[in-house]
């Protein structure tokens, strides 16, 4: 797996706490690796939960209709570049 | 009637409102279209296109099957259902191999608008909702069209108040649920609604199309919705009424709501054998109002009641835990013990426990729903004790029989299980075993 920033060790702390991913240690969550489908396993429940962490903890607002948004929960690194570029918090 | 927000290639990309006679006319030429079958399984996404497929289904005296999930199995299991089905979608879903679909989006609806409203046999069995069943296996919940026709009317009374306005809606559940299914579907067809086509999740998102929406405004949702759309600290539009439902919502969350969206909050007690069943006002009062038409029976063991109406094809038991307050008004105790629900979707834990057990590898193992804390979802957890068996196997075997939000999280294994000598596993037993797991990691 390819080494995390600590940037994204950050927002994956935020995962697993917001989430309740108790068998989930943030430190392992491979920044490429899918966090739908066949990754992590997360849901649409699961989008609603981080999406609320992330604007409440970054002051970032996300969008279905927005593309944006779409690739930035393909996997740990693009949600991390994501929230960097949009931060205001 | 329903108005478009997203693209819509068979109707070209029309963004605006259908009226009645447009919608006549796509479900027309729909029902010319659709491929003969006793059944069909309705996974259309968008709100418009399910409706329209659902209304051409009843045309052609096919019956919509309106399954739990689109898991692989679901698929498979309901193939050959009341003489075989086919599917119907609008491109969102991996149908399973070997069963017929249709892509709704690929065919050519826009044409002449319909003023022919076709004679419906009420006794036609219209849908079938399939919940949880405590065995394990799917309960078939019939929906004759006189019963979806009877309940819709009562419903029009018990959620729109004031039937003289029109209310622009937005629904966060999906129509494939009963709720949904109730509200976003049927109302707009029976009541004063004009419904929004879009399933959307994220408040920004949610905000943005209710921005769009005329006054007077109305939102249907569920308590995670809601929760998520208030703590994200937007700035919401007015909406006259917020219908609520699925599961318990807080009298905090409630007034919270109410303060945001400067609403009427009105949360309603149902369940998909029976549909709606009672309202209330939860930022006011706790006791639930249960709806005129319905009629409630103690039954002698204590274990719930029967549950009777004109419109109900048969008479229903309901485990609920109820105390009454007066002759229709009652505090809601307990929900029966076995299902859980999970944004609008309904689980059993005791199928959960069975499809855990039929793993290859799983010596022994539970599934269980630990203590939930306020609002925020809780989901089941599994505890295994297994050989030879990886959690993403275990993982992707759950996956087959369930919805997502059911695969148990987290999914640990142990090396054994804290029963008792006979055998059993005490609640109290399990939930300290866990919270050591937790407090050991």
């Amino acid at each position: 797996m390819a080494e995390q920033t600590s940037a994204q060790l950050e927002v994956a702390k935020l995962l697993v706490d917001t989430l309740n991913l108790e068998d989930v240690a943030a430190e392992e969550i491979d920044p490429q690796a899918a966090l739908f489908g066949d990754g992590l396993g997360l849901d649409s429940i699961d989008a609603l939960e981080i999406a609320l962490a992330i604007s409440q903890k970054y002051g970032v607002q996300m969008q279905a209709d927005d593309e944006n948004t779409r690739n930035a929960f393909a996997n740990l690194a693009t949600l991390t570049d994501f929230i960097l570029a949009r931060a205001t918090k | 009637m329903a108005h478009c927000s997203v693209r819509l290639p068979a109707l070209g990309n029309k963004i605006g409102t259908w009226r009645c006679k447009d919608f006549l006319g796509h479900v027309m030429r729909l029902a010319a279209l659709l491929p003969e079958s006793p059944c069909v399984i309705n996974f259309c996404e968008n709100r418009y296109l399910f409706t329209v497929g659902f209304c051409a289904a009843i045309l052609k005296r096919q019956t919509t099957l309106l399954p739990q999930n689109r898991a692989e199995a679901t698929q498979l299991n309901l193939a050959d259902y009341g003489g075989g089905a086919y599917i119907l979608h609008d491109g969102g879903v991996k149908v399973a191999e070997g069963i017929a679909d249709v892509d709704i989006n690929k065919l050519s609806l826009l044409g002449d608008p319909s003023d022919f409203i076709p004679d419906i046999d009420g006794d036609f069995l219209a849908a079938v909702a399939f919940t949880s069943g405590s065995t394990g296996q799917p309960k078939a919940n019939l929906k004759p069209w006189r019963t979806l026709v009877e309940s819709s009317l009562i419903n029009a009374k018990l959620m729109l108040g004031d039937e003289s306005q029109t209310y622009s809606a937005l629904a966060t559940v999906p129509a494939q649920h009963m709720w949904g299914l109730e509200t976003s579907v049927l109302l707009a067809m029976f009541g004063n609604l004009c419904i929004s086509d879009s399933k959307l999740l994220f408040p920004q998102d949610i905000r943005a199309a209710l921005l769009k929406l005329d006054a007077p405004r109305l939102l249907i949702s569920t308590p995670v919705h809601l929760r998520a759309l208030v703590l994200s600290g937007l700035d919401m539009p007015p909406v006259d009424r917020v219908l609520c439902a699925t599961a318990p919502l807080s009298t905090e969350l409630a007034a919270h709501v109410e303060r945001v969206f400067q609403a009427t909050l009105i949360e309603i007690f149902g369940c998909s054998e029976v549909g709606s069943m009672a309202c209330r006002r939860t930022a006011q009062e706790e006791n639930w109002h249960l709806s005129r038409d319905l009629h409630f029976t103690p039954l002698s063991n204590g274990a719930g009641h029967e549950v009777k109406a004109a419109h109900l094809p048969e008479s229903q038991i309901l485990g609920d835990k109820i105390e009454w307050i007066g002759p229709r008004e009652f505090r809601l105790l307990g929900r029966g013990d076995d299902m859980i629900e999970i944004a609008g979707k309904r689980g059993s834990i005791q199928e959960m426990n069975k499809i855990l057990m039929s793993a290859s590898g799983v010596r022994d193992g539970v599934v269980f729903l630990p203590d939930s804390s306020g609002e925020k979802v809780s989901r089941p957890v599994a505890l295994v004790v297994a050989d030879n068996i990886s959690k993403e196997s275990l993982t992707a075997h759950f996956a087959k029989y369930l919805d997502p939000v059911f695969i148990p999280r987290p999914l640990l294994f142990v090396a054994s299980l804290p029963r008792e000598e006979n055998g059993k596993l005490v609640r109290s037993n399990l939930l300290s075993f866990f919270r050591q797991i937790k407090a050991a990691d």
